[in-house]
Order: structure tokens, then C-alpha cells, then sequence
């Protein structure tokens, strides 16, 4: 009896397993992986030249192959996570990916309103990263469970949305070492993240004390003789107006303290950007940001490394 | 490791892959089950094993004292008691103690230390044992591996069910082996609890938390009272969702753990509900706090008194906080009345009136919720300010209420009226129940897989 109730429960369930699988919209073989990508980011330590850190913004819009090819002395990675919100323990693990000693090694801070918003932090996944690094065996683990995740990938609103009502939609993620995930979707659409992002503004407005982490860590990093710069992670005109209308991001004080602190704050050129969402840098897009941004940092930077 | 997790599936899959070569002699399973069960533990933290095995010893020696020096076996209660106390008060309430008597003018340096995961369940079930043994209700063991295997067994050290050392040191003096029924309804249980923790109460929980998150409260009463109906289904499907894994972890291995909760939503009193929700622990205070209490004269006043100190210290045993006190305390308040105008007994004679009795059992608790989730007083008091406040009726800002949380949402109830209305008793009884059983053993399978909700740990881990 046993055996017969256990293999019609395995029956059922793979029938379903298979369902979903085949029933759910198609993403790009590599998108699984990026869980995968994203624990292997924990394991960084005494590791880059040169560091961008930031949210989900920073993840898809930061290539660092692109900005190597123009600063090729600096060794790059992307610290991007999603639905990151800035604490102290990012922080201390933005400081521990670098190269020793850390003498004019880089970091480049990205700003972005959402990452500042303290009623976020329950959404924040980096804690959930922390809780499974600090255990080397599940992190080898996660890196090596990427086609686990794909089968068993949870069904999102998303998924069902595109199933079912946005048939033509797709996304393209790759993931690569460096810890840039590139991505783009289709059709493209500006205004897609707009009333989500105002729902987080009306939720909740920018946190002083989460600038103030930032803040306070770019003093020590400097002393240390840390090259510190901020930018502000471009995203689409329309959402770039409503995060200055409605998050309380007053992009002009945050510069002045973050300045105050011992940080370079940085304007690259984004006048080729665009967001495939209204939020997240299309691939060739991120690219070219990259390479403008790694213009900028050359200005400040030692050529002769 | 919790039991949510990639690594304690693979802990667990070895566990049983060793566990049928091990489990005939006696020695050998109790090693197998101590080393495993501190595996289990330390992954957490592997300092707090010390503390586990601390506990392990004063409760073992404790229960030999006391069999072997009769004389002094009252002394070496109290001394094992204020161990096991003293051990949880230094680690769980001082911070509470410090700041408290700060309020009143004292300037005492605030020391918060790590709370060791699992420690009011260990102590108590620690405790049980050593008052048992002085009760004479069980006999000691001479032995520490059988003592320890009982007092750290995995699938209960974390967060129960608090098991009684009558119930469990018999069976682990046995080699059992599961039988094929058991071995069904054990998987069964695992899967229903997985169902219930990571589909029902991980998709409510990010809703319940994003609400107490914010600073300022929202204004719309039935906001609140949706919030509230979330978290009480929350923690009921966390809690009861990790006693089943457990009991049906414990049914694998051969042995029973006892029912923790038995739909206490449907009841018809709070005293019905209190003999639903965490059993193992109600009938823990009830056994070893109240029934003391009122032994030492019974008469109406002190059972009310009783069952308040009872009520008030289960609320301190969840939470170093005011705010759990009050929670204990309003349960107390509503027991007493409940006591005092029989109104249970007098709504049972209609069939609405049993309906009504529900909805008046799950008003009080819901209520009392408030309390138990709430930040701070502050913010439980605003909160129950707007919930019974009808005039305001803002916005429900639930952006993340979404189609997948609505299907959650709706299983959870269903299964809950279901058993309200006895249906379930009528749907086992059917010819062909085996095969539907079956059918939904497979589809919370998968919705465990593809209808889970954001990892979050089991809310009782804090306790």
C-alpha cells in the first residue's frame, strides 16, 4: 500500500512539475542561475580593484567587462543585489570584496531612492544572503543547485501575467562572473515600473539613517585611503521625476554630505540610456553607462597602476 | 538549520539513510540521534551546543539526585529549577529586566545577550522532566544518552512540541520500526506542515510585516482587521506548520510526538480554544504552574488568580516584552469573564448561537494578537484605537495582495470551515478517500515548490 501511495504522489507531482514547467512563459537558460550567481557574490572577498555597489539598478546597469576595457589596470566586480537595501553589514561586505591592501582601491557608491527606503529592509534578500554564507557548505550549495532552482522556480504574478495576458512578453537574463546580470525584456515598456515605485514613495520616504551608514562609512573608507565616489544609477525620465517628487531623494543635499564624508561625486554621461522598464538598463545600455562611468572614474584615477 | 531549508532536506535525507542501521541497539541510536540533533542545533550557532548539553546535565543529574537523596529531593528541585530559570532569565529577559528597572530611576548598564534558538523549549521540556522524576510520575534513566537523545531530539528541540518525558523516554527505550501506515502519515505530515509554513504563512507574513513595519499607522479599520486575520492565520499555519514536520519527522524515525494543534480557530470558547492552540505548552503551564497554584486552596477567587498568573507568565514565556504580557494578560481578562457569565454554555443551545460563539472566540483572540505582534505598546494600542474605530474607513494599502496570496488565502479558510462544519469526518469516511488523499498530498507538494512564499523563519524560533 505504501509503495503504490508513494509512487502515485510521485506521479501526480511530476505530472504537475512538468505542467508548470511547460505552461509557464520561457526565460533565458541562464535567468535560474542568477540565484546561483548571487550567493557566489558572498564568497568575494580580498577580491577586486575596483567595486560598484548598489540594488537591482546597479546589478543589470553595471558592466564591469565595459569599464576594464577602459580602466584596464582595475580589477572590476558588480556588488549589485536585488531589492538591496543599504545597512551596515552591506557595508562591511562592500569593504571585505576589495583587494589588499586597500590603499587607492575604488568603490563606487550607487545611489538609488529605493535602496534608501527603510520600510524595504524586510524586503531586502542581501540578509538572506548573509544568513547563507556564513556557512561555506550551503553556499556551495546554492552555487551548484542553479538547475534545481530552475525546475522548481516559484510562479510569480509575473509569470502568470505573461502567461496569460502578456503573450508576447519576454525577458533575456544572463548572468556572468564578474556579477553583472545583463538583461532586457520585450517588448520594451517605460512606464512599467511606475505606479510600483510610486507605491513604495507613498509607503515610505528616504531614510536619514541609512544616508548616514553611507556617510559615515565613506569617512572611514577614505582614511583608510579608499577612493570613494557616488553616483546616482540612471534610470528612465519618468521615474527619474517621480523618485524626485515623491521619495524625499534630494539628490543636491546627498551630494554636498556625501562630498562632506571624503566622497567623489560622479555625473557620467547618460544621455543614451534607457531603462527597458522604466527602471532597469537595457544590456547594450548598461554598456555604454560602464564605459562612461569608467571615463569619469579615469579623471581621478592613478593611470600607472 | 531550519526546517525550511536546501540543507536540512539533505540533512534529513542522510539522517534516514543512516537511521535503519542504527536504530536497533540502544546505545548506538541515541549517539546517532545526540550527534545528529547537534549537528541540527549548532549549525545555528555551534557555541549554544554548550548550553544544550549544560541543560542536559543539570536535568539528568537533577533527576538522579532526587531518586538517590530523598531527603534532600525538594532542595534539588528548587536548585534545578532556578538553574534551568536562571539560565533562560539570563539569556532571554535581562535585557528586559535592565530596561524596565531603568524606567523606574535606576541606572543599570543594558546587556542584551544572543538568544540561544530554542531555549525556552528545551529548558521547559528539561524542566518537566526533573519535576516528573520528583512527582514520581516517571522513573529517572540511569543512563545520559538516553536522557540527552530525549532532551535534544531534533525535530522537537527548536520549537516543540514540548514533549513529556513519560511520553517519549519509553519509546526511545525501544528499537521501533515505522510501519508502512506510520511511514505514510509521517510523510503526509511533512508535507502538510511544509504546505502550511512556506505557502500559507510565508505569503501572509510578508503582508503582516510590511504592515507593522511602518511608522505611522495606517488609518482604515478594516486594513487592520484583514492585517490581523493574516497574522492570526500566519502564525497558526508557521507554528502548526513546524509541529507537523516535527511530529511527522518523529513518526518516520517510529515514534509519536503528541497533536500540538487541533484547529483552534473553530472553537466555541477560549477555554476550548486554549485545549486547541500549543497544547503541549498549555498543558505544560496548565500541569506545572496552575494546577500547583490552585491546589494550595481552591477556591473561585484563586482559580480566577491562578489561571491570571498562569495566563500572564505564558505571555512572558513568548516574548521578553510588555506587549506579550498584555497578551497574556487580556486572555486571562476574557477567561475570567468567560468563566464568570458561563456565556459559551449559554450560546451552545442554537445553531447560530454556536456561530456566533466562534465569531466572539475569534474577536477576543484577534484582539489579543494585536498585542502579541505589535513593535510596542504604543503601536498596538494605535492600531486597536483604529480597528474599533468604524468612522474611519481609509485606503487599504495591500499593494502586494496578490492573485497567488488570494488562492493561499482561500485554501487556508476553506480547510479551516471545512473542518468547522465536520465536513472532513464525512470526506475520510468516503469509499475512495485513499486516492484523494493522495491527490492532495500531491498538490501541496507542489504547491509547496511553486506557491511559496518569501523564506522567513518560524516565527516561534524567537521564543
Amino acid at each position: 500500500m505504501l509503495k503504490r501511495q508513494l509512487i502515485l504522489t510521485a506521479l501526480i507531482f511530476w505530472f504537475c512539475v512538468l505542467t508548470i514547467n511547460l505552461m509557464r512563459p520561457p526565460v533565458s537558460d541562464n535567468a535560474a542561475l542568477t540565484d546561483a550567481s548571487l550567493s557566489e557574490k558572498m564568497s568575494w572577498k580580498n577580491r577586486f580593484d575596483l567595486v560598484v555597489a548598489g540594488d537591482s539598478r546597479t546589478l543589470t546597469g553595471v558592466s564591469p567587462q565595459a569599464m576594464q576595457s577602459v580602466l584596464p589596470g582595475y580589477k572590476t566586480g558588480n556588488l549589485g543585489f536585488v531589492a538591496l537595501v543599504y545597512s551596515q553589514e552591506y557595508m562591511d561586505y562592500i569593504r571585505m570584496t576589495l583587494r589588499s591592501p586597500v590603499k587607492n582601491r575604488v568603490i563606487v557608491i550607487g545611489f538609488s531612492p529605493r535602496s534608501l527606503l527603510s520600510h524595504e529592509k524586510p524586503e531586502c534578500l542581501f540578509r538572506k544572503w548573509i544568513n547563507e554564507a556564513r556557512i561555506p557548505l550551503k553556499m556551495e550549495l546554492n552555487r551548484h543547485s542553479g538547475w534545481l532552482h530552475a525546475l522548481f522556480r516559484e510562479l510569480s504574478v509575473g509569470d502568470l501575467n505573461i502567461r496569460f495576458f502578456e503573450t508576447d512578453r519576454r525577458y533575456l537574463i544572463i548572468s556572468f562572473k564578474s556579477g553583472w546580470v545583463a538583461s532586457r525584456l520585450f517588448p520594451e515598456n517605460a512606464k512599467a515600473s511606475r505606479n510600483e515605485y510610486r507605491n513604495y514613495f507613498i509607503k515610505g520616504k528616504i531614510d536619514g539613517e541609512l544616508l548616514e551608514v553611507i556617510y559615515r562609512n565613506t569617512k572611514a573608507w577614505t582614511r583608510e585611503g579608499i577612493k570613494v565616489f557616488g553616483i546616482r544609477i540612471p534610470t528612465s525620465p519618468g521615474l527619474f521625476t517621480i523618485e524626485n517628487k515623491m521619495s524625499g531623494f534630494h539628490e543636491h543635499r546627498i551630494r554636498q554630505r556625501f562630498e562632506k564624508s571624503g566622497g567623489i561625486w560622479l555625473n557620467p554621461d547618460i544621455s543614451y540610456f534607457i531603462a527597458y522598464d522604466g527602471s532597469h538598463a537595457r544590456y547594450d545600455s548598461a554598456v555604454s553607462y560602464s564605459k562612461s562611468l569608467a571615463q569619469e572614474l579615469r579623471k581621478f584615477l592613478d593611470e600607472k597602476r | 538549520m531550519p526546517f525550511n531549508s536546501l540543507i536540512f532536506l539533505l540533512f534529513a535525507a542522510l539522517f534516514f539513510i543512516v537511521w535503519p542501521l542504527v536504530r536497533h541497539g540502544n546505545h548506538f541510536r541515541w549517539i546517532f540521534i545526540i550527534v545528529a540533533s547537534l549537528v541540527f542545533y549548532g549549525w545555528w550557532d555551534w557555541r549554544f551546543i554548550f548550553l544544550l548539553t549544560g541543560c542536559g546535565l543539570v536535568n539528568f543529574y537533577a533527576g538522579l539526585f532526587i531518586q538517590k537523596f530523598q531527603r534532600y529531593k525538594k532542595t534539588i528541585l528548587i536548585l534545578s529549577i532556578f538553574g534551568n530559570l536562571g539560565t533562560l532569565a539570563l539569556f532571554k529577559y535581562l535585557g528586559f529586566f535592565t530596561r524596565n528597572l531603568n524606567a523606574l530611576g535606576l541606572d543599570i548598564p543594558i546587556i542584551t545577550l544572543a538568544l540561544p534558538i530554542g531555549i525556552s523549549f528545551y529548558s521547559f521540556q528539561g524542566m518537566s522532566y526533573v519535576i516528573d522524576v520528583y512527582k514520581r510520575v516517571v522513573e529517572p534513566t540511569n543512563n545520559f544518552f538516553h536522557f540527552f537523545a530525549y532532551l535534544s531530539m531534533f525535530p522537537h528541540l527548536i520549537a516543540g512540541p514540548i514533549i513529556r518525558p513519560s511520553q517519549l523516554l519509553p519509546q526511545l527505550a525501544e528499537a521501533r520500526k515505522a510501519t508502512d501506515p506510520e511511514l505514510w502519515e509521517g510523510f503526509k505530515l511533512i508535507v502538510y506542515g511544509y504546505f502550511k509554513k512556506v505557502v500559507v504563512a510565508d505569503n501572509l507574513g510578508l503582508l503582516v510585516n510590511v504592515a507593522f513595519m511602518q511608522k505611522e499607522t495606517v488609518e482604515s479599520s478594516p486594513y487592520w482587521w484583514v492585517i490581523i486575520t493574516f497574522f492570526a492565520i500566519q502564525i497558526y499555519c508557521d507554528f502548526a506548520g513546524y509541529s507537523d514536520i516535527a511530529r511527522g519527522l518523529a513518526k518516520l524515525m517510529g515514534y509519536e510526538f503528541p497533536v500540538n494543534f487541533n484547529h483552534p480557530y473553530v472553537s466555541r470558547s477560549l477555554q476550548e480554544f486554549w485545549s486547541r492552540w500549543h497544547i503541549s505548552l498549555s498543558t505544560w503551564f496548565r500541569d506545572y504552574v496552575f494546577f500547583p497554584l490552585l491546589q494550595r486552596r481552591v477556591t473561585p477567587l484563586n482559580a480566577h488568580i491562578s489561571m491570571g498568573i498562569t495566563l500572564l507568565l505564558s505571555g512572558l514565556w513568548h516574548g521578553a516584552g510588555w506587549t506579550f504580557v498584555i497578551w497574556g494578560g487580556l486572555h486571562a481578562a476574557f477567561f475570567s469573564i468567560e468563566q464568570l457569565t458561563r456565556w459559551p454554555k449559554k450560546l451552545k443551545k442554537s445553531g447560530i448561537g454556536r456561530i456566533l460563539s466562534t465569531i466572539i472566540v475569534l474577536f477576543l483572540v484577534w484582539i489579543a494578537w494585536v498585542f502579541f505582534r505589535a513593535e510596542s505598546l504604543e503601536q498596538a494600542v494605535s492600531i486597536l484605537k483604529v480597528m474599533l474605530n468604524p468612522t474611519l474607513t481609509g485606503s487599504c494599502p495591500m499593494r502586494r495582495f496578490t492573485i497567488i496570496k488570494a488562492i493561499v488565502l482561500f485554501l487556508a479558510v476553506a480547510s479551516e470551515i471545512a473542518v468547522f462544519l465536520k465536513m472532513n469526518e464525512k470526506i475520510k469516511n468516503m469509499k475512495y478517500y485513499w486516492i484523494l488523499e493522495i491527490i492532495f498530498v500531491a498538490f501541496a507538494l507542489t504547491a509547496v515548490f511553486y506557491l511559496r512564499g518569501k523564506v522567513q523563519t518560524f516565527v516561534y524560533f524567537q521564543f
